[in-house]
């Protein structure tokens, strides 16, 4: 049991690190770009190489280049490749395309990299996929359980490391400026923002996060193939994300922790489901879907919604003190615009 | 009189598909003034906007703001060198706060990617001076009571006055109205024109297009008139009353 529940905390860091990387683009600043399962998909494979070692001559898996780094290199290099990957996807689809579009470019890019994968089999094993992936840290301990525990440190440090990078970036000038980008395009542009490095710079940051996510999960498996690298794993990771409350990182924990943790690990406790893996799968759609669209329907906004921007003195702020530091024209008197506000409501 | 011109508009032309909307027109627009642009509905004074903000890409002429040329610039690279323009419909950020909105405009320090996240210190102080600076604002808008709220839920007319007290956060030295009083109510409309009086006095140009003629009067100095994608006019309201061709683009 004890053991289950650290498998189920591993995945909840994993998973949690993905669905931030969604909402950095698509809950904050509103851009359908879906390519972060091809990122987490980069990061997999990039972790896998940079820590497999050269292609055994008698092996049955096959691959175009391997190297044994120790850890944490095999991380970092993972998350480089998704900021790069990251950094060509923003820029071929960014400049141009917007809304739906982005989506299906960033689809078809992900489909054509799979396809590419599945029909090269000498380069990333095809759809063999590739196993005996090395564990990081996995010298400091024999025993199953104190690796799994050592795991679970890992992943945790490392999704609390991105749960405050994007704590930090939404709750910015920064990511204030994403918001406003996401709310109205073209009136951001006449205030001096260039949206596109804003679009930019979100797209290279999820990248890195999502090749992370991929690293992590293809380094706990010690596997990683493209059958798990499938435009599928955009539902559940929206669900979360919206259930939870996009642009609220809060929310997306919560969200994380209902869809992949109560959701998608506690089904096979149902009677009858635990004997039929197909039908928990199939009940598990079910959920996704129905409290994706009810959610939209009925609480678009989640179950956290995004916190409107607070200050820390939010004081009694008394105008008449500043008219005269300012050149701007002499405040009316709080009082006074009461009184006005009370004359202009019935005006819409 | 003041005679330098801060916005110069060269013989621009733009054309969508068969639809010239607008042909071969220039304007020149004095610093500290508040000149008018007024015209039928489909004159080409929106897109004329557009091609100075860089919005829209004109085919032929050019525009020079303070002495460059912004020809072909980005809109943003526009804003930057001072020049902010607002929308004929009203472009506020729905799911933002009034103060929200407010601090979008200015340049700040923490919009920086390391600063915002390993120097909050740094961009911390800047933060609170602009804080300051809009809730001072907010207040001048009449619109302090709903600094928390969200800006989608205010009227049209408060929209309109929350568009240009942003625009002022960005430091503008010469703001470009499309239309600021459509869907405003008679109170309302007093407060802009008032606004927009007192900021020219302390010494903001303003290009102004409106359809309601009597606001045009009580603002401007000197008026452009539009029709069918060229300036037909320039002079003063109580002239251009008076000028046949005016008329006669009215009345079509
Ligand atoms: N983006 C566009 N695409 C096609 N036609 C346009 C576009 N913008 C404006 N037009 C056309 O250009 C003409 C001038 O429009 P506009 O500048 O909006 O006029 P105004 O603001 O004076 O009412 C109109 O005939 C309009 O239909
Ligand atoms: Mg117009």
């Amino acid at each position: 049991m004890t053991s289950f529940l650290i498998t189920m905390g591993i995945y909840f860091f994993i998973d949690l690190i993905l669905v931030l990387s969604a909402n950095l683009q698509l809950g904050l600043m509103g851009m359908a770009n879906l390519g972060f399962v091809l990122f987490l998909g980069i990061g997999a494979y990039a972790a896998t190489i940079f820590s497999i070692g050269p292609e055994p001559a008698n092996s049955l898996q096959q691959y175009f280049f391997g190297v044994a780094l120790p850890f944490p290199l095999p991380i970092i290099l993972a998350i480089i490749c998704g900021m790069i990957g990251g950094l060509l996807v923003g820029l071929v689809s960014l400049y141009r395309m917007r809304g739906h579009y982005l989506a299906i470019i960033t689809l078809a890019i992900l489909t054509i990299c799979s396809t590419l994968v599945e029909g090269y089999p000498r380069f990333l094993g095809g759809s063999n996929g590739l196993t005996g992936i090395v564990q990081p840290l996995s010298s400091l301990t024999s025993s199953y359980n104190g690796y799994q525990l050592i795991f679970l440190g890992l992943s945790g440090v490392l999704c609390l490391a991105v749960f405050i990078f994007c704590q930090r970036f939404i709750h910015s000038p920064l990511g204030r400026m994403a918001k406003a980008v996401r709310e109205n395009e073209t009136a951001v542009t006449t205030l001096g923002i260039n949206p596109f490095r804003v679009r930019l710079l979100a797209t290279v940051c999820g990248g890195g996060m999502a090749a992370l996510s991929g690293a992590l999960l293809a380094e706990y498996v010690t596997a990683w193939g493209i059958a798990p690298w499938s435009f599928t794993e955009i539902f559940p990771a929206t669900a979360a994300m919206i259930i939870g409350g996009r642009g609220n990182n809060w929310g997306v924990a919560l969200g994380t922790f209902m869809t992949y943790v109560v959701v998608g690990q506690g089904l096979p406790f149902l009677p009858g489901v635990s004997s039929n893996p197909e039908l928990g799968y199939a009940i598990q759609w079910i959920i996704y879907g129905v409290a994706l669209v009810a959610f939209l329907w009925f609480r678009p906004s989640g179950l956290l919604p995004e916190q409107k921007g607070r200050w820390k003195h939010a004081p009694e702020f008394v105008p008449a003190t500043m008219s005269s530091a300012s050149d701007l024209p002499a405040a009316p008197s709080v009082a006074e615009q009461v009184a006005e506000e009370g004359a202009h409501s019935h005006d819409q | 009189m003041t005679s330098d011109a801060i916005l110069e508009v060269e013989d621009v032309s733009c054309a969508f598909g068969g639809v010239q909307a607008v042909d071969h027109a220039s304007l020149t627009i004095d610093r500290g003034s508040i000149t008018g642009l007024i015209g039928p509905n489909g004159a080409g004074k929106s897109t004329m906007v557009n091609i100075i903000s860089g919005h829209t890409k004109g085919q032929e002429g050019r525009v020079v703001f303070a002495g460059q040329e912004t020809t072909g610039l980005a809109p943003y690279q526009v804003a930057r060198r001072g020049l902010i323009r607002t929308f004929q419909l009203s472009s506020e950020f729905p799911n933002m706060t009034l103060l929200e909105n407010m601090l979008v405009a200015p340049r700040q320090v923490g919009t920086k990617f390391w600063n915002a996240m390993f120097r909050k210190s740094v961009w911390n102080r800047e933060e609170y001076a602009l804080l300051e600076k809009a809730r001072h604002l907010l207040v001048e808008f009449g619109l302090y009571k709903l600094a928390d709220e969200y800006a989608g839920n205010l009227s049209g007319g408060q929209k309109r006055l929350l568009e240009i007290a942003r625009a002022l956060m960005a430091d503008p030295t010469m703001l470009v109205l499309d239309e600021p009083m459509a869907g405003v109510s008679g109170v309302l409309i007093d407060r802009l024109v008032d606004h927009i009086l007192e900021l020219n006095r302390s010494g903001l140009t303003f290009l102004v297009i409106e359809h309601d003629l009597e606001v045009i009067d009580r603002l401007c100095e000197n008026v452009y008139v539009m029709a069918q994608g060229s300036v037909l006019a320039y002079g003063p309201m109580y002239e251009l009353r008076q000028n046949e061709s005016v008329l006669e683009a009215y009345l079509d």
